[in-house]
């Protein structure tokens, strides 16, 4: 037995550079691990962002995730272990080793590997959650007594271990159940196989790639609206179609047209004819199928990975952004109380200065109409009508918001819409609505435009018309039904926690009384837990895509080692190779990211429009949270591309 | 003819047990000709062949090839050197196996950047003078042993090499494969003139060349010339020096 123990320390030591990376990712893996189960454990904060207990059902949806990951990985990265070694099995098995004395070793070999890593894990693990909850506590403003929660949870360290345990065990059995497999004979034989060469199907190659352009197309669908095939057949149905739609031709594109459209490439000579692509095409494509399944797996991970990141981001960005809409001013009320309104511009005077505060009274007019081509927001509310707004009213509240007019001077019969949804094709411009004055007596007003900038928020007024002071005057003479809103702007008002804080005291209760701080401080409670929980399954998302990229590329570089040797007996210089080396790892990185990225950007396209609310119209609301998502992702991919690079490079030109 | 090689007291000392590789070595050979080395495993043919080529380098004295001095080479300038200047075949072929035949003989060519009609019509040319046309969209893996070695030779011969540097070609060949190329080999010298430098512990191998050196122990014992001998004559002599 000292001699087992002797083998493994000695096979760890020799092949350090091979297994550090396999030890960083499983410590790496680990310290996820423990610190999600930390925060899982930890009822203190969790009692505390959570009142509903949706945090907890999350996180233990979570935890699964992420035993399941950890499973997952450990097992990979063990079996490609695993084959890269059946030569020195085979010798040992050549020595006279017994079959289990073999498992022994490779059993040593785990545990001292694991728990090695198990304690870096641990005490990074147990450093990220204490960091975690620091950054919870502050952003929301929780009262915790953070000494009070435990440096390193007790709890979390025995399940870590058990689950630590249950793996160990597992790889035991997936070992013992692959040397029982192989006979000595396959051990000795070398650890490469013959690969063969492949046959282009035609057919499959464009089924992939028509696949792939259907369940696209099915994507784009969504945003035809009520007439997509999402309405008319069923979401249900439809999202099922495009998802098996897009992942077989996933499967059948990486498959057969990638080879397809490759050999097609080396038909044209002057570019196939030159020394590095002479080398790297025929290479890609002996080797396409049998990395096939890792790059089909691959595709998919980057997929997932970024559309999580991507609608995450964009659930969260996009509502914080229209708050800019749903409640324009900083501090919005309607006057049910002269004295109470006289107050709550006192007070807010009062906290912000009287020189940085705007406030306006504007009323609005609540009128009905007869006309058939009324536009959607005339039905939105409780009692269909429009509200009527007077252009110098509408123009100060705007200026008061900070932001620029869109017209000219309304003449008389001539009005503005303020939509509640943005609509490009502006169909109510020009839509002539008659409206209501008396019951026998009415006014034609004609929509010159249309606009998005709403003066008062959607809580205090839909189907806002907007119409020449003149009209405005005549039609308030006829003692309509009205309502008085009072609009608080002024410097950095939107964001003062102080002003709110000193006014909403006053208004307990009130329905109507809307804060933009408080409506974004509420957006970020209620979604941050979600997007902690979403941000671990990401990273461990980009953990397994890096380390199998990484997996993937080392194992192709050793075993063409020998191939390298006889590029540069023939005279390929250092440079030469290296560049050969780059190409190649970067022909494996850009599949599954190009294919991974257009396949995220649709699955985002087809989230947003299912589920989200568009009242912006912007698209830099959509594309920024995209594009961070994307950003970060690439980032991290092109550290991985170097860090693999780098490996590679090693393997290569590191005699023996 | 002019002088192609010219190798003066080379030397190599592996460091450890200071055996010596190669004692003071020196010879020369004439561009054209057809020289084979012979000794036992250990005599020092391997090592004075990778100093040849480039691969390893001498402890001491100097060496000439095509007029330059290559051990002033650095690593860039060797592997430009061996791209322009040296051709290979070895016992375990080195083709690259994901590509195919014609690919195969293409690589040393793109490295030059010829053109892609000169890089076809030159494969074509070769590929049927060592027969291996039909095999051409092969891969190695489909192909025989003595196929792979008339691959490996029409890939070292397609750039015109100054010299091209065989070892121990024939090592894994059945007879009839050994015999074929071999002859090949010797056309190529007779006909196109290239300077073929052999490695060899085989007497029948060594045989087809026109003049041998014996190595033994890191020094050349023996000098042979096969004048107006035929082969079989020549093989008679080298076994009979062997022998000795």
């Amino acid at each position: 037995m000292v001699g087992l123990l002797t083998i493994a320390k000695k096979n760890l030591k020799n092949n350090f550079s091979f297994y550090s990376f396999y030890f960083v990712s499983v410590a790496f893996v680990l310290t996820v691990f423990f610190s999600f189960i930390s925060f899982s454990m930890n009822s203190i904060v969790l009692e505390k962002i959570s009142s509903d207990g949706r945090v907890e059902t999350m996180s233990r949806v979570v935890v699964m995730f992420v035993m399941a990951f950890v499973l997952f990985y450990m097992s990979y990265s063990n079996t490609f272990f695993m084959k890269k070694r059946t030569k020195e099995l085979g010798i040992y098995s050549l020595l006279g080793y017994r079959k289990s004395t073999m498992v022994k070793l490779l059993t040593l070999e785990n545990i001292l590997i694991c728990f090695a890593a198990l304690i870096v894990g641990i005490i990074l693990g147990a450093v990220a959650h204490k960091g975690i909850v620091g950054a919870i506590v502050k952003l929301l403003k929780l009262q915790i007594e953070t000494s009070e929660i435990p440096f390193i949870n007790i709890n979390a360290v025995v399940f870590t271990f058990i689950f630590i345990f249950a793996i160990l065990a597992v790889l035991l059995l997936s070992n013992w159940i692959i040397l029982r497999k192989s006979s000595l004979l396959m051990l000795v034989r070398l650890d490469k196989k013959e690969e063969k060469q492949i046959k282009i199907n035609t057919a499959f190659s464009f089924i992939g790639l028509l696949l792939i352009l259907f369940g696209y197309f099915l994507a784009l669908d969504m945003t035809r609206g009520t007439q997509s095939l999402w309405k008319t057949i069923g979401f249900s149905p439809i999202a099922l179609v495009t998802m098996i739609s897009v992942v077989l031709g996933t499967i059948f594109f990486i498959h057969s047209f990638l080879p397809f459209a490759i050999q097609k490439l080396k038909m044209r000579k002057s570019w196939f004819y030159n020394e590095s692509n002479i080398i790297i095409i025929p290479n890609f494509i002996f080797k396409i199928r049998s990395m096939a399944k890792t790059l089909i797996l691959l595709t998919l991970l980057v997929s997932g990975t970024l559309a999580l990141l991507g609608s995450t981001v964009l659930t969260l960005y996009h509502p914080v952004v229209a708050t800019e809409r749903i409640i324009p001013s900083a501090i919005e009320f309607p006057v049910e109380d002269k004295q109470l309104a006289t107050e709550a511009i006192k007070i807010a005077e009062g906290t912000a200065g009287k020189e940085n505060v705007k406030h306006k009274k504007t009323t609005i007019i609540y009128i009905t109409s007869p006309s058939n081509n009324l536009p959607q927001e005339y039905s939105i509310k409780e009692e269909p009508g429009f509200d009527l707004i007077s252009e110098s009213d509408y123009k100060e509240l705007i200026r008061n918001q900070g932001k620029n007019v869109e017209f000219e001077n309304l003449s008389e019969n001539e009005s503005i819409l303020v939509k509640y949804r943005p609509d490009k094709k502006k169909l109510d411009k020009g839509n002539i609505y008659t409206l209501n004055l008396t019951p026998t007596n009415s006014v034609d007003i004609k929509v010159k435009d249309t606009t998005l900038l709403n003066p008062i928020g959607f809580a205090n007024s839909v189907g806002t018309l907007i119409i020449s002071d003149k009209l405005y005057k005549e039609v308030k003479s006829f003692g309509l039904p009205e309502k008085t809103i009072i609009s608080i702007n002024g410097t950095n008002m939107r964001e003062s926690k102080e002003v709110y804080e000193n006014l909403a005291p006053l208004f307990k209760n009130n329905n109507y009384f809307s804060s933009s701080y408080q409506k974004v401080d509420f957006l970020i409670q209620q979604n941050s837990s979600t997007f902690l929980l979403i941000s671990f399954v990401t990273i461990i998302f980009f953990i397994a895509t890096g380390s199998i990229l990484y997996f993937q590329n080392l194992s192709n570089a050793m075993s063409k080692k020998d191939e390298f040797t006889i590029l540069q007996r023939m005279g390929y210089n250092k440079k030469k190779v290296k560049k050969i080396i780059s190409k190649e790892v970067f022909a494996i990185f850009s599949i599954p990211y190009v294919l991974g990225l257009a396949h995220s950007i649709f699955a985002v396209i087809t989230y947003k429009t299912a589920l989200m609310d568009d009242l912006l119209g912007k698209n830099s609301a959509f594309i920024l949270p995209i594009l961070f998502a994307v950003i970060v992702f690439t980032l991290v991919y092109i550290i991985y591309y170097l860090l693999t690079k780098q490996a590679c490079n090693k393997i290569i030109f590191n005699s023996k | 003819m002019n002088t192609l090689v010219s190798a003066k007291n080379v030397t190599k000392i592996y460091n450890k047990n200071q055996v010596l590789g190669l004692n003071k070595v020196s010879f020369d050979i004439q561009s054209g000709e057809f020289v084979g080395i012979m000794g036992a495993s250990g005599s020092g043919k391997t090592t004075l062949l990778n100093i040849l080529s480039t691969i390893d380098t001498p402890t001491d004295g100097e060496i000439l090839i095509d007029g330059v001095d290559i051990k002033t080479l650095n690593d860039n300038q060797s592997a430009d050197f061996r791209k322009d200047h040296l051709g290979f075949i070895f016992q375990e072929y080195f083709l690259l196996d994901s590509l195919s035949v014609k690919e195969n003989i293409a690589v040393p060519l793109t490295l030059l950047h010829k053109s892609p009609e000169e890089i076809d019509s030159t494969i074509n040319y070769l590929a049927k003078r060592f027969g291996i046309f039909e095999q051409l969209s092969k891969y190695p893996s489909q192909l025989s042993g003595g196929q792979k070695q008339r691959v490996a030779a029409a890939r070292a011969i397609a750039k015109q090499p100054s010299i091209l540097f065989a070892d121990e070609p024939t090592g894994a060949l059945d007879s009839h494969s050994a015999t074929e190329l071999l002859q090949k080999l010797r056309e190529v010298n007779e006909e196109l003139h290239t300077t073929i430098l052999m490695v060899t512990h085989d007497a029948y191998a060594a045989s087809f060349s026109s003049r041998i050196l014996l190595f033994k122990d890191g020094n050349i014992i023996k000098e042979l010339k096969r004048n107006n001998q035929t082969r079989k004559q020549f093989f008679e002599e080298i076994l009979k020096e062997i022998s000795k």
